[in-house]
């Protein structure tokens, strides 16, 4: 799969989460999170976009750099099954409870 | 947190009190209604917890610690997934209950592992990719 390969390193595993929170950002800004050189980094993100896991536009002669969506809408459906099923079982909890405080306490 | 394991938190405020919230979580009849129908529960440590869900698959599950009106965790497989580990903790406050869920130890999805803290609607959603 691309993402795992994508995250084998380090230092790319790093510039993914710089992205997640950071959102676009050119390359100038990532390399200073790195002791890596700036060429170090930009090879790293040529990688990244080899592998769809990064994309990157231009605007005023920068290049921005931001995740591409697809992979996060994956972990974000895979996510939603466990949320979906823990969030409807604390609801059906909560009428539990109110439940049977009604029948201990009938108005 | 385990390398290429995902955690969960939920956490909700009941207007009860711990020992209202912990019947309502723990008696089979009860069971049955908020989480699914008890094929075999013994609420002892070391009990089984085994459910069967509306969709027909089973939660094969184990009690692995209970502090009664406090602490209830379960070793829990559903299907053919990896065990993980379901968690509820209780706590009065403010004359209701807070109620902690922790699912941790979800195996993550090969190379979804990556995004730390994903928080939209959860408390906590931590996952560490595999070295």
């Amino acid at each position: 799969m691309n993402a795992l390969q994508a995250l084998s390193d380090p230092t790319r595993r790093r510039i993914v989460e710089l992205l997640a929170t950071g959102g676009e950002l050119s390359a100038g800004e990532l390399a200073s999170h790195f002791p890596t050189s700036r060429p170090g980094v930009s090879r790293h993100l040529r990688v990244l976009r080899e592998l769809g896991v990064v994309q990157a536009r231009v605007e005023r002669q920068r290049r921005l750099y931001s995740l591409d969506p697809a992979p996060l809408a994956e972990l974000d459906d895979w996510l939603a099954r466990y949320r979906a099923f823990w969030t409807n079982r604390l609801d059906a909890l909560d009428t539990e409870i109110r439940r049977r405080r009604r029948e201990d306490h009938p108005d | 947190m385990q390398s290429g394991h995902c955690e969960l938190r939920l956490t909700r405020r009941y207007e009860a009190t711990p020992a209202e919230v912990w019947s309502a979580l723990t008696e089979p009849a009860s069971i049955a209604r908020w989480l699914a129908t008890p094929v075999d529960v013994d609420l002892t440590a070391g009990g089984a917890f085994e459910l069967a869900l509306v969709n027909g698959s089973r939660i094969d599950g184990r009690v692995s610690a209970l502090v009664p009106e406090r602490v209830l965790e379960l070793d829990w497989r559903h299907a053919d997934e990896q065990r993980s580990v379901v968690r509820f903790e209780l706590r009065a406050e403010d004359g209701g209950t807070v109620l902690v869920l922790d699912h941790g130890r979800i195996q993550a999805p090969l190379g979804m592992a990556y995004i730390t803290r994903w928080s939209r609607t959860l408390d906590r959603f931590d996952c560490e990719v595999a070295a």
